[in-house]
């Protein structure tokens, strides 16, 4: 190709002066440098990268741009599609008791004894009720809390009735648990039933121990014999888990690894400690996000050499923007979509059977209050959404036409979060610039280039992938 | 007399003048009277009752291969060819030779005179057919002529025909939007996949393998259509010289912008028609991109939609790649070098076709 048309594209300039380029199509390139991006923009490409550039719709000829920008327009309008479609995940919190007291608790939690923090068992036919009626099968459904094995009386009753209405084939349910509450009886009550859990594990012992309170100050040892007795009952597979990373874990990525090597985990997913709710008050143990991107590269880098050593253990939030970056179908996740997850990829049922469009809604709720949060009740008589306010907040989370993001390189893999800018900014586009939820993703995004840009650690991110 | 040419041909004098399709009975089977199509009896060699309705083709070879209810075409001179057997393990029936595009590996290169009976003997014998399971249409152009398949859908249709329907189309009628309605309206809910080939991720690349200028936009244009209006859409590839480099780039950027694919197929270049024309200058032995395949089956995981390999015998293909490989070649259309006998994986492999025999290479890893 000669002479060329450039078609539209964002760009980037890294650390280290690479410059990385993108285009509605969510196709990416990796370019030596500015002078490189201008010789591109210029109609002087060299020669090398003229076949990737044109294969990437970045360039076309004269004669093929009307086409390539019909392909852009399409490429486009399914990402847009793969973010509206699919699934909502159902959380219930059958009670808000708990028998921690973690220092990063998003929820404030109750007392393990306190009345008046659970979800009466009678609401049990409503919930279900109001389930088929806002969702399609196969149902996603999970217990949060407090500590929901704490309510496992209600979860068995949820579990039979749920069965009973849309039949064992159409569900699945994950119990989101310390699992230091983990009995034998419920054990054998998940037995041959579509039951998963979902657990944290810290990195570091200690700073597990420290900042999940048990009186016992025994948490991490009693998740690790409830997770070995797991996979004894009930076979591999079963647990998931998450990694909240503080202060005291930063360094401890490999013991992280370690632990799940030894619990035989196969998933595990880090999280910086959540700006949102109670937690933002307790400042204290947060890291900046550049401290957590550095713990998240040396874990990925870990994970790397373990997958050649022979172990696969994927780490799901560098992973979901590894595949939010290379167009796979299986990006979908609730805070990083566009328009955003909110309402649209999750509905929570909190123990007074308030419903929230996502987890951090609830949280917000609980700290300032804001009726517009809750989006209806599961006790009311055929409850269905309140979707008005929803409405508004998904129609202003399109990211290519936010500010900032409308110029970002990461925007077709990025997505919006209009909870967590009306909780720090007061409105829910915010300022990009400012925003702790821009500069965490920009900054894992920048890492998933420079990490992909080495042959070796592609490969097993593509392997990764057949795991799913 | 009769005489069997290849398995799926015969001739007989007794077929002479008879022109179009014909439906075989087996004098043992209890319908055997029911067909609006003319019969023509298979029996074995020797059988002592033969069926005094004429024509009747006694032979051992044409009774084995045959089944009750296959469908034959007859050409007038005492030819018949078994055009839809309950054996094989796929169908196809050829709509039109007449085709809008001039592929240089063409292995059924288009023809101009009218032949638009053809699309009259497709219908009667899918309707006599009545399968359940896929059935190819293929042409030529199956929809260079638009009115005469969407004619052709609706003579299905007032025949309760239901059969599923496997299009083989360069895709560049669905440009016109109008058209994908029209089509889509006719199908009445039919089971189709288009089957259409992407040859580049460019006009320079796909029109030259195609001879067109200009298709490759229409082709996109018709795929985007297509996708959009949910036909599900086979995506098919051929990798010659010229585009093997961009063999996974022509996948990717089906996947990324294309609604509705639901698998991708990389074939191998078969030596007919004009392929045999062209063969120096387009084919290029698997061995030598096996690092490409590798590369675009990757894709699958990425997108969760199938890829897989048609037309590659498995000894020329490394032995972690040969799961993606289909036995896609029909069994009458499938020979095996003498090498092959003593092979272990013959039974799962598609061999060579018969009209390569002699005129290809070897198995070029021999037995395995
Ligand atoms: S939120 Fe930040 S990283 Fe994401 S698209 Fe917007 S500007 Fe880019
Ligand atoms: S030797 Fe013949 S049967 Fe064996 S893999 Fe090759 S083509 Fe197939």
């Amino acid at each position: 190709m000669q002479e060329y048309r450039l078609l539209p594209l964002n760009f980037r300039e890294l650390d280290n002066k690479q410059v990385v380029i993108s285009n509605l199509t969510n196709n990416y390139m990796l370019l030596e440098s500015k002078e490189v991006l201008n010789q591109v923009v210029d109609g002087y490409a060299p020669a090398a990268l003229r076949h990737h550039l044109e294969e990437g719709s970045f360039i076309a000829s004269e004669r093929d741009f009307e086409s390539k920008v019909k392909l852009t327009t399409a490429a486009y309008a399914q990402l847009l599609r793969k973010d509206l479609l699919g699934q909502r995940l159902i959380m219930i919190v059958p009670t808000l008791r708990c028998d921690h007291s973690c220092t990063y608790c998003q929820v404030s939690r109750a007392n393990q004894n306190e009345t008046g923090f659970d979800l009466p068992s009678t609401t049990i036919p409503q919930i279900i009720e109001f389930i088929k009626r806002v969702e399609k099968p196969p149902y996603k459904i999970e217990f949060q809390g407090g500590e929901p094995l704490l309510a496992e009386n209600f979860i068995k009753e949820f579990y039979t009735q749920f069965e009973k209405a849309v039949g064992s084939q159409n569900f699945s349910i994950i119990i989101a648990s310390s699992l230091s509450l983990l009995n034998d009886d419920f054990l054998d009550f998940a037995k041959n039933r579509k039951i998963g859990f979902s657990t944290s594990i810290d990195a570091g012992h200690y700073a597990h121990n420290k900042h999940r309170k048990l009186i016992t100050k025994n948490s991490f040892e009693l998740m690790r014999d409830s997770v070995n007795k797991i996979s004894q009952v009930l076979g591999g597979g079963r647990v998931g888990s998450v990694t909240t990373i503080t202060k005291e874990g930063k360094d401890y990525h490999n013991d992280l690894v370690d632990v799940h090597l030894n619990l035989g985990l196969q998933d595990l997913f880090v999280r910086p400690v959540s700006p949102f709710g109670f937690a933002a008050n307790r400042a204290t143990s947060v890291l900046s996000n550049k401290e957590f991107v550095d713990f998240l590269r040396s874990l990925i880098l870990r994970l790397v050499d373990e997958y050649h050593s022979g172990s696969v253990i994927i780490e799901h939030f560098f992973f979901i923007h590894y595949k939010r970056l290379i167009n796979a179908a299986q990006g979908g996740y609730v805070d990083l979509m566009s328009p955003a997850g909110y309402a649209k990829q999750s509905l929570i049922i909190d123990y007074t059977g308030n419903i929230f469009g996502s987890d951090e809604a609830r949280m917000i709720f609980r700290r300032h209050g804001g009726n517009q949060l809750i989006l209806g009740n599961v006790k009311q008589p055929s409850a269905t959404l309140d979707t008005h306010f929803s409405h508004d907040l998904l129609s202003s989370s399109f990211n290519f036409d936010i500010p900032g993001c409308n110029e970002c390189v990461y925007q077709t893999a990025c997505g919006s979060d209009p909870i967590y800018h009306l909780q720090e900014q007061g409105e829910p586009i915010g300022n990009k610039s400012e925003s702790a939820f821009c500069d965490l993703h920009k900054r894992v995004f920048d890492l998933v280039i420079e990490l992909m840009d080495n042959p070796i650690n592609n490969s097993v991110f593509e392997k990764w992938l057949e795991y799913e | 007399m009769s005489e069997v040419l290849r398995t799926d041909s015969f001739f007989n004098e007794s077929l002479v003048g008879l022109f179009g399709p014909a439906q075989i009975v087996k004098s043992h089977e209890a319908s055997a009277g029911k067909s609006f199509l003319p019969r023509v009896h298979v029996v074995p060699y020797g059988t002592t009752e033969i069926p005094k309705k004429a024509p009747v083709i006694e032979s051992n070879t044409a009774d084995r291969y045959t089944a009750h209810g296959d469908i034959l075409l007859l050409d007038g001179k005492g030819n018949g060819r078994v055009i839809l057997s309950q054996t094989a393990n796929s169908n196809t029936v050829l709509v039109t030779e007449q085709c809008d595009n001039l592929c240089k590996f063409c292995s059924q290169p288009p023809k101009t005179r009218d032949d638009s009976i053809l699309f009259a003997f497709a219908a009667q014998a899918l309707i006599a057919f009545n399968s359940q399971d896929f059935v190819g249409i293929t042409g030529g152009e199956p929809l260079l002529n638009r009115a005469l398949f969407l004619q052709f859908l609706d003579t299905l249709k007032r025949a309760d025909c239901h059969t599923p329907l496997h299009l083989l189309t360069n895709g560049r009628a669905f440009h016109d939007l109008s058209f994908v309605k029209e089509f889509k309206d006719a199908l009445h809910n039919r089971d189709l996949i288009c089957g259409i080939p992407l040859y580049g991720t460019n006009s320079a690349i796909h029109d030259d393998l195609v001879g067109e200028p200009g298709a490759w936009s229409e082709t996109i244009d018709g795929l985007i259509n297509a996708g959009n209006h949910g036909l599900p859409i086979e995506i098919r590839v051929i990798p010659t010289k010229r585009n093997v480099e961009q063999l996974s780039s022509i996948v990717k950027l089906a996947l990324e912008s294309i609604s509705s694919i639901s698998s991708i197929s990389i074939m191998n270049l078969e030596q007919e028609g004009w392929a045999k024309r062209h063969w120096d200058e387009l084919y290029i032995p698997p061995y030598q991109y096996v690092k490409m395949l590798e590369q675009t089956l990757k894709l699958q995981h990425r997108y969760k939609i199938p890829i897989r390999l048609f037309n590659y015998p498995l000894c020329h293909l490394p032995q972690h790649l040969r799961q993606y490989a289909c036995k896609s070649i029909s069994d009458w259309k499938a020979i095996y070098e003498e090498e092959c006998l003593s092979c272990s994986l013959k039974s799962d492999c598609g061999g060579f076709f018969v009209s390569q025999k002699h005129k290809w290479t070897n198995p070029t890893m021999r037995i395995i």
